[in-house]
Parts: structure tokens; sequence; C-alpha cells
């Protein structure tokens, strides 16, 4: 393989150099890398992911370069036990400090996680908002992320009803 | 059989969890008000014009804050049905479902979203059944308790997942019920965590774990039957299922179902009856 950059076209039309490590780390540009082996001159153009956010994403790869690839799930035994891990808290002190910022960056990032393809930015994402929207009541997460309280009276209660609240039904 | 159940430590962790989110959500707020985004600037600009719409840009984002509701709209479904995933049933999906109109059908209408939960919980015969349940959702709420209380019965202590309180029946019956024996009933759900273990497990080795508690050639036999049926079978009622008897029917009507028009024979149901009846609000008495 050629050289050691990669440069991509962002939807704001800057173009942005980054190394070619880091953009095998999302699956999106190492195939289209792939595809056009010989070509690679020419800049890869990212039409939903702006310049502010891809230097997010970049300052994510940069910190996880050397993470070890993601291990298969191990013991079929152990399954229920991982998956309550998999809900834990965000272990790393670095990453904390990166979900650390408005929810709309959040977002923006995750969008561009999803559209890049890059596993581990985008399941740090997931992770943060599942726990913003852990322990909360509905009130609390209508305030936390704006969202206008569309339901009837109606609505709720064929809820109440359909999740089995057993109070009323003795 | 009234038996002690050990869920101190258990509460303690919630209490700590809740704590830590507590802190947690306290902290983002205050970072909130502190960062602003920049829009993009030009790249022609000026350096001494940069300060000047720096500060313009500022008091104008602080007048009129975003409009977080088009944020929440810009992340497509299947980006928050995998973010649902990774919340617990209990304290997650319900309340997330009473927030708006689109996440409530979004939770009831991911069907694969209800497999998996089953999956999860009930192992992988769930795969392998003959009949395709209509809604997975209903097929999990069914095997699955949705509500929690403090008492101290051990079928209490297994209420969230029926299935276990009818296994911990099958092997509390004609016992004394204490520590001792509540202590292999936990060790033996360590070890077979979903029924699919239960039916797959070696029967010599789990008689050998169960040999405290007597019967266990009739126990194991009964506990295999009854986790096949619990899984893979259309069952109306508890009672229909191999090695439940008159006991585990009332336990996993009143205790799991929360069903309490009935009457239990077991004096220990009862009181747990009354004491169910005195926490409801009195219209319903």
């Amino acid at each position: 393989m050629a050289s050691e950059s990669i440069s991509v076209t962002t939807s704001d039309d800057q173009t942005i150099q980054l190394s070619r490590k880091h953009a095998q780390m999302s699956q999106t540009i190492n195939s289209m890398l792939e595809d056009s082996v010989g070509a690679d001159q020419e800049a890869i153009p990212l039409p939903n992911v702006s310049s502010e956010v891809l230097k997010k994403v970049i300052d994510w790869c940069t910190h996880h370069e050397n993470d070890p690839a993601p291990v298969e799930k191990v013991k079929k035994l152990n399954k229920k036990r991982e998956y309550k891990a998999k809900n834990s808290t965000i272990s790393d002190e670095w990453d904390k400090n990166f979900v650390n910022a408005e929810l709309r960056v959040i977002v923006d990032i995750l969008l561009a996680a999803n559209y890049l393809d890059v596993k581990g930015l985008f399941e740090l994402m997931c992770k943060h908002i599942a726990n913003e929207l852990k322990g909360k009541t509905p009130d609390q997460i209508r305030e936390r992320f704006g969202i206008q309280d569309d339901l009837t009276e109606e609505d709720k209660a064929a809820m109440r009803k359909a999740w089995g609240a057993t109070k009323n039904d003795s | 059989m009234s038996l002690r159940s050990r869920r101190k430590s258990r509460e303690l962790d919630v209490k700590e969890d809740d704590f830590e989110q507590k802190k947690r959500s306290h902290r983002n707020k205050e970072e909130l008000q502190v960062i602003v985004v920049l829009p993009e600037l030009p790249e022609e600009d000026v350096l001494i014009e940069v300060d000047e719409i720096l500060r313009d840009t500022v008091t104008h984002l602080e007048a009129t804050p975003l409009p977080e509701d088009e944020v929440i709209q810009m992340l497509p479904q299947e980006v928050w049905s995998l973010i649902f995933r990774r919340l617990n049933i209990y304290n997650g999906l319900q309340c997330l479902s009473g927030v708006c109109r689109s996440w409530a059908s979004l939770v009831e209408s991911d069907q694969s979203m209800w497999k998996d939960l089953s999956r999860q919980h009930l192992g992988e015969l769930v795969d392998h059944m003959e009949w395709r349940p209509e809604s997975w959702r209903s097929f999990f709420l069914k095997r699955k308790d949705q509500e929690m209380s403090p008492s101290c019965l051990i079928q209490e202590t297994y209420r969230r997942e029926p299935w276990k309180t009818l296994i911990a029946v099958i092997l509390c019956q004609r016992t004394r019920g204490g520590e001792p024996v509540q202590k292999v009933v936990r060790e033996f759900f360590k070890y077979y965590p979903t029924p699919t273990h239960m039916v797959e497990g070696d029967a010599e080795v789990m008689k050998v774990m169960i040999k405290t508690l007597g019967m266990q050639q009739n126990r194991i036999k009964a506990v295999k039957r009854c986790c096949e049926g619990f899984v893979t079978t259309e069952w109306e009622e508890a009672i229909e299922l191999f090695g439940v008897g008159q006991l585990g029917h009332d336990s996993f009507r009143l205790v799991c179902k929360d069903r309490l028009d009935f009457t239990p024979g077991d004096p220990c149901l009862q009181n747990y009856k009354r004491w169910r009846l005195s926490t409801l609000p009195s219209q319903t008495q």
C-alpha cells in the first residue's frame, strides 16, 4: 500500500488528512480504500460528516488506536452476567471526559460513528446515552432530552394496562 | 415455607448506582452551561474579526437554546433500538414508552428486541420452538414478571423470573426452607441460569448438587420437564406444567403475576397476600 496518510473531504468542503491506521478503524473508509486500490491520491468524500465532528472522531481514534480488537464473547454459561456487564458504566477516564459534552455533539458523533462504522466509538456513545436514560422517570427523560409529551391520557392508560400494571386489576 | 432471603447486598448496589448517576447528571448540567458550540468560520476571515464573531455567536446562542427536540429526531430508529437494548427491562422499557409516541411505538414494535430479551432470560430454546409467538413482547412479558416488592418468601426472591419461582418451589417443597436450603437453590441457579441450561444440564451432576434437599431423583425430573414445558409449550396456567402443584400454582399466580383474586392454601402465601393488599391504594380493596 502506498501513502501513510489519507485525505477525506467533509460535508463542509474541508479536506482533512488522517493516518491510514485511524482511517482503517472506520469500516466504511476501510472498504472504500480496498475498493480503490491504486487510485489513492483522490480524497474520499464523506458527505455526512462535518469537519468538526470528524476531528472529534479522530481524537477518539488517536486515543484508542492501540486497543486490542474486541474479543468474541466467551462462555455460554456467563452470557447473562456479561449482559449485565455490558450495561455497566464507562470505565475509561478519557472516555468519560469525551462523552461529557453537549447532547447535540453527542448525537452528531453517534451519527458519524454509525455512518463511518467505528464500532468502539458507536458502542461508547450508545452506552453513554443508555446511561443517561437509566433510572430516570419519563418526566426526567423528557426534560433531559427536550422531548415533547405527545401521549394522551388514553394512551397512557392503555399502556399501563398492556404493561401489566397490577394495581387496578385485582 | 417462609424463608428469609438476603436482598440487602443487592439493595446496597442499587443505591450506589443511583448515587453515581445523580452525581453524573449533575456534572453534565454544569458542563452544559459552559460548552457552547461555535459555528464554522469561513476560511477567509481576518483575525481581528474573529473575536467579534465569537462574541456575537456566544450571546446569540445564550439567548436561544438549541432545539434539542430536533436533535433527538436526528437519530435513526435503529440506533435508538440499539440504545434501548442496553437498558434493563424493569426500569427501562416501560419508562421509555411513557416518554413520547415515537418511543412507545418503537418499543412496542421492535420484535427482534423482545426476542433478544427472551433469549437473554430464557436461553436458546426460544430459537428452537415449534410455534412462533404472534408478539414476542407478550411472549416475554408472560414468562417474565414486571413488578417488585420487598418480602421474605423464597418465591419472592425469584419473583422477577417466574420460572425460577416454579423451580424454587419444586426444590423447596418438603424441606425446612432455612438458609442451608436457600444456599443450595442459589448455587443451583448460578450453575443453570436459564431454563435452557436446566434442560441441557447433566442430570447426575444436578442430583448431586441438590442431594441435601432429598428426593433428588424426582426433583430433577420435575425440574427438567417443567423448564422445557415452561419455554417451549403454549400454556395458560402454570399448573399445566409438569411438576407444578397447588403450591407452585398459587405462588406463581400470587407472587409472580400479583393476582389477588383467590385465596391461597399455604398459610405463608396467605400472609403474603394480606401484606400485598395492605400496600395497595385503598380503593381496590
